[in-house]
């Protein structure tokens, strides 16, 4: 039925776990995965709990085309209160930790309490145990994966860890499954540290095989792979990652530098795919190696890659992991931008550096570039001297200082326990929080609202603060897809967001990959579902499930103190026009979509849901 | 004498040490090009030229055989993209 219909409970505090049923009326009401988990954290957990107390609790959690022959089937999610932005978390990864969970027979893994020296979880299909994890605990993830490899030998354990930023309270700290796949977003992996868990490692000998009609499941599934087989937009994710987003984003003017100054970088071409795909003069190698697939993926956009042998990052070092000198997860857009971009940094080798130290040591690139981005910022304005940053030069392009930066805060020493608060907090702290490119505390993804306006919005109304994978209205502003609308329009990007926060809301609780919503739609996900589990599953059952996972995690988010003015941007996209290129003059002006969109969410002004909107969605 | 630079990215670039980050050629101007004129004299006739920019902003496949380009002008072009 999709669902293996079990859950394994593990309270850290007294080191027990019991299987329980998985509640199915929730199921049917949220699918699985963000909306299931999202359903029991409002159920069991006080909107206003500290995130990083006991009483706060760690899904993580598959959904019903998890561990299936469906393409992208390989997804999990963690799910909880968020100590970078106080607000939901939900961080979903690809890999193979989701697939193993499902063939281990378990929809969901609920850790709650906190153990009292550091553990580690071993589940090996319907057997769980706690141990001891003080051989890892101060170790990296790569350290750690390789340790329980050999400690359980078994070289198809599947292992979920956090590093050392996650132990020592980093807020943007991860948690990184099969060497470099992340749940990377909104601090999840410091939930897990406080905690004291290290890891969860996972071991499936059951494979997936309660699907409800398996016949016509084989049907629906070949015709959304044929599907995503055909689509132009899939087959570049394969061919040239999401980094192929960083020439066009900045060719149209969209892409934000040196913390938000800047929409045009002037080297973004360095960074791009297009240069990780040319052989460098050192060995003849390009940065890219070849593409990389999760599990049942027939996408395949992951990157692997390798570090110029002569760079400085790693030439005549060997303190450093063998990875850094070996084949590893490469640049993502994101991660290129942040670290690249966002720092002003257009060493490509720097770059991929830090991103595998991301990897290596569980760290949201994302938030990590970023934070670094803003504390260059205020050293060039001269609030931040070199005695703060305990000698290091941080202007913006300084690829070694971006690297010493991201190292101090892998390791959680000297300044980097400073930028480990995350940027608004960083910024306040001294005095510009202002600078702090957030939304709800989180830091901003690489398309600049200013350019591309239905994304302002997007960021301003994320549930988890400002992220691009919730509503990815980018997508048809710039890209064309599934149509093109007009990026520096405002007049209809209230109705165009929501649509694409439903629709993705679906996608992450079904255990499948947003980046197939590029090819195939509601239609095929039902077909699909329908065919995996019981119940009568059609495009528009899901779609009104989008929004009511969409309206639940709005609803924790109201409950745990958030207000519709805490649906805003910086006053750096909001008053400081564009400087240059297409979108040269504008700022996002919200306030001419925020009223719209609270009107057709069926919210009232001030944010909260009206009482007919939970009736109607069953909330 | 007048051109263009014509941007080519992803797959219709061809990248090397000459060209990191993307394909950049400068394209004589003739009286009266087109953006489809241009393609077409650059061999990309057959591609699915779903980005088309111009100094920065998208033109819809209605209107590129009939938007004339100046001295100066900036093209860019991608296959069908996406990213996150």
């Amino acid at each position: 039925m999709g669902w293996t219909k079990k859950v394994l409970r593990i309270n850290l505090t007294d080191r027990t776990s019991t299987e329980e049923p998985l509640n199915m009326e929730w199921a049917n009401k949220y699918l699985g995965q963000r909306g299931l988990a999202t359903k029991y954290l409002t159920e069991e957990v006080d909107p206003k709990v500290d995130p990083l107390s006991p009483d706060n609790k760690l899904y993580m959690v598959t959904g019903p085309l998890t561990g299936t022959m469906a393409s992208t089937g390989g997804r999990y999610s963690c799910v909880t209160k968020s100590p970078l932005t106080n607000a939901l978390a939900c961080s979903n990864s690809g890999g193979f930790f989701g697939n193993e969970m499902k063939c281990a027979g378990w929809d969901m893994i609920i850790l709650e309490g906190k153990a009292s020296s550091p553990v580690y979880i071993s589940i090996v299909d319907e057997k769980c145990e706690i141990l001891p994890a003080d051989d890892i605990w101060g170790k990296s993830v790569w350290e750690a994966d390789e340790w329980l490899h050999n400690k359980h030998q078994d070289p198809q354990l599947r292992i979920a860890a956090i590093g050392v930023p996650g132990e020592k309270g980093n807020l943007y700290s991860a948690v990184v499954n099969d060497l470099h796949r992340a749940a990377g977003r909104s601090g999840v992996g410091t939930v897990m540290g406080s905690k004291n868990v290290k890891a969860v490692t996972l071991r499936g000998s059951k494979g997936v095989g309660n699907i409800k009609d398996p016949k016509r499941f084989f049907e629906a599934t070949n015709k959304a792979k044929q599907i995503i087989a055909d689509s132009e937009m899939t087959q570049g994710l394969s061919a040239l990652g999401t980094n192929v987003m960083m020439n066009h984003m900045n060719e149209v003017g969209a892409l934000p530098a040196r913390n938000w100054q800047d929409s045009i970088f002037e080297n973004a071409p360095k960074l791009s795919s297009e240069a990780m795909a040319v052989p460098r003069k050192s060995d003849g190698k390009p940065n890219l190696t070849r593409n990389a697939g999760c599990f049942a993926c027939t996408i395949s956009c992951g990157r692997i890659s390798t570090i110029d042998p002569e760079h400085f990052t790693i030439k005549n070092r060997d303190d450093i992991h063998k990875h850094f000198k070996g084949n590893s997860g490469g640049n993502e857009y994101e991660a290129a931008w942040a670290l690249g971009c966002d720092t002003g940094v257009d060493d490509l080798d720097a770059v991929t550096y830090a991103n595998f130290v991301c990897n290596e040591q569980a760290l949201d690139p994302i938030s990590a570039g970023a934070t670094i981005a803003a504390a260059m910022e205020l050293y060039e304005l001269g609030i931040l001297t070199k005695e703060d940053t305990g000698g290091i030069d941080l202007t913006f392009g300084n690829a070694e200082a971006m690297v010493e930066c991201i190292e101090l805060i892998a390791k959680h020493e000297g300044f980097g326990i400073e930028l480990a608060q995350s940027s608004l907090r960083f910024c306040e702290k001294y005095g510009r929080p202002d600078l702090a490119i957030v939304v709800k505390g989180q830091e901003f993804p690489a398309y600049d609202a200013r350019a591309v306006k239905g994304m302002g919005l997007g960021y301003a109304t994320s549930n988890r603060g400002a992220c691009h994978v919730r509503g990815y209205t980018n997508g048809s502003e710039t890209a064309g897809v599934p149509f093109k609308t007009d990026p520096l329009a405002t007049e209809g990007k209230a109705e165009l967001l929501m649509a694409f926060q439903d629709v993705t809301s679906v996608f992450d609780s079904a255990g499948i990959c947003t980046f197939s919503s590029f090819a195939q739609g509601l239609e095929e996900v039902a077909e699909q579902i329908d065919a995996a589990c019981e119940g009568d599953w059609t495009a528009e059952r899901l779609g009104q499930l989008g929004e009511r996972v969409w309206n639940l995690e709005r609803e924790f988010n109201n409950n745990a103190g958030f207000t519709s003015a805490d649906d805003t941007l910086p006053p750096r996209l909001l008053n400081e026009p564009v400087k240059a290129g297409p979108a040269k003059g504008h700022v996002c002006e919200l306030d001419k979509m925020l009223p719209e969109y609270y009107d057709i969410r069926g919210w009232n002004q001030d944010g909260t849901l009206k009482e007919e909107t939970k009736q109607r969605l069953g909330l | 004498m007048p051109e263009i630079t014509l941007k080519l990215f992803a797959s219709l670039a061809k990248v090397g040490p000459e060209n990191i980050g993307g394909e950049i050629r400068k394209i004589p101007l003739q009286t009266g090009d087109t953006i489809t004129s241009i393609a077409e004299r650059a061999d990309l006739s057959g591609k699915n030229l779903h980005l088309v920019i111009l100094n920065g902003t998208y033109i819809d496949k209605d209107k590129r055989s009939s938007t004339q380009l100046s001295d100066g002008d900036t093209l860019s072009l991608w296959p069908p993209v996406v990213g996150g």
